[in-house]
């Protein structure tokens, strides 16, 4: 790691991410690390679950630059068919829906060379 | 005069927002930052103190004097070309973060909100401070890395943990979320692994019902959740299919308190969470400065998208 890298992930109080603090891209490859021992577990993590299988994806979509929505295979615009409003289970959390976690996460941007939470 | 959306690809709220800035008549130019720099480029020069240039999309161009209301959604991190070695991708996103970022968040348009207040909103032990300088009454807390002390704490009443920054990560393959915890007897016997961070834990507070107040610019809605099982009581996120909505009127002093609050973070949108005690008096959780709003507009039918498309077609005018 440079120096210059080694400055923002030490940076103790306001990361250099949050002055533009951006999401966790969709489709990300989700982290395949075991959870460490509980003697080194951090204890906040113990109530940590696995996202409950009932939430719903959407599986076919595209994003319409032109219309500036994310449409269907046939081209209809998702909030038109069959995505219907806005529901707290639909899709996941934090993978550009409402979730099972309400709120976004934005302090994403890595600031040093590892994997994301 | 043109509307910019700072969002991910794949969000409903997003979309609805499309649609209700173009039925205001607005133009809108909605972006993911996550599409530089394969799909969006920039290109701005400073004239007379102010970035004059563009954003082009594959669709749309948006000259960056026009923007005159921005709306910071869920924007996604730079994805940067795969052949980079680590040191050069990393690089590249320091230099977007700040020439793009750098750029977007000089404009001179209304925010909502700016990322800059969203970081300065986003740590909860300065909110309930605010919080508490404002007004409202918060719970007895404890944020500490010593086993000793959330004891003591502990010993003192029923007691909560909760996290306070993102309350999911991606372990083993999937996503895995945390809610808010009573602490039982085993949970504070077993404290391996206190020392390796700060931990907030919270005094219980009793509630009859909870509430999330949603504030878009001057307008508050206030929004009674009910929970429908012992999960979603000790936290409704848990357990959505099973809670029940209701619009209510939070105390005017609480309102005012909110607004205060609002104000003190330069905050245009949020969502505040509130446990609603026994004795109607309002506990301030936590306010999220991204909190979602949709699925409550589709269950109370309070047109948020609309309040908020409002704000963003008046911009800084």
């Amino acid at each position: 790691m440079t120096t210059a890298l080694a400055r923002f992930a030490e940076d103790p109080v306001a990361s250099d991410s949050a002055q533009f603090p951006l999401a966790r891209p969709m489709g990300t490859p989700d982290n395949t690390d075991a959870p460490s021992p509980d003697t080194v577990r951090p204890w906040g993590l113990r109530g940590m679950k696995a996202l409950p299988s009932t939430a719903q994806r959407i599986t076919t979509w595209r994003y319409d630059h032109a219309r500036q929505v994310a449409v269907d295979g046939d081209g209809t615009p998702l909030n038109e068919t069959r995505m219907g409003p806005p529901t707290a289970n639909k899709v996941t959390s934090n993978d550009g829906d409402e979730g099972p976690s309400e709120d976004f996460t934005y302090d994403f941007v890595p600031d040093a060379p590892f994997s994301p939470a | 005069m043109t509307v910019l959306i700072l969002a991910r690809d794949l969000d409903a709220n997003a979309d609805e927002m499309v649609s209700a800035l173009y039925e205001r008549g607005m133009t809108v130019c909605r972006v993911n930052t996550a599409w530089f720099p394969a799909q969006l480029s920039l290109s701005a020069a400073l004239r007379r103190g102010r970035w004059s240039g563009h954003l082009r999309t594959p669709a749309h161009t948006v000259e960056l004097e026009d923007i005159h209301a921005v709306w910071y959604r869920s924007p996604e991190a730079y994805q940067m070309p795969a052949e980079l070695s680590p040191v050069e991708r990393h690089h590249c996103i320091r230099e977007a973060k700040y020439g793009l970022g750098g750029v977007v968040s000089s404009l001179p348009a209304l925010w909502v909100n700016h990322p800059s207040r969203l970081a300065d909103a986003a740590y909860k032990p300065v909110q309930l401070v605010r919080a508490h300088e404002y007004g409202l009454s918060v719970p007895e807390t404890l944020i500490t890395n010593e086993p000793g002390s959330v004891r003591s704490f502990a010993a003192d009443g029923r007691t909560i943990t909760k996290l306070m920054g993102a309350n999911t990560i991606s372990e083993e393959g999937h996503r895995k979320l945390s809610w808010t915890r009573v602490l039982g007897q085993h949970d504070l016997d077993d404290l391996r692994g206190f020392e390796v961070s700060t931990h907030m834990v919270q005094r219980w507070v009793p509630k009859s019902s909870e509430a999330r107040v949603v504030v878009i610019d001057d307008r508050l809605t206030a929004v009674k959740i009910l929970s429908g099982s012992p999960a979603s009581y000790i936290d409704w996120r848990s357990d959505y299919p099973v809670l029940t909505y209701e619009l209510i009127e939070p105390p005017v002093h609480v309102a005012h308190s909110i607004h205060a609050l609002m104000r003190s973070f330069d905050l245009v949108y949020g969502a505040l969470d509130f446990v609603v005690t026994p004795d109607d008096e309002w506990v301030f959780l936590e306010l999220n400065a991204g909190g979602q709003y949709g699925w409550l507009e589709a269950k109370t039918g309070v047109p948020l998208t609309g309040y908020l498309a409002d704000v963003l077609t008046k911009g800084n005018q």
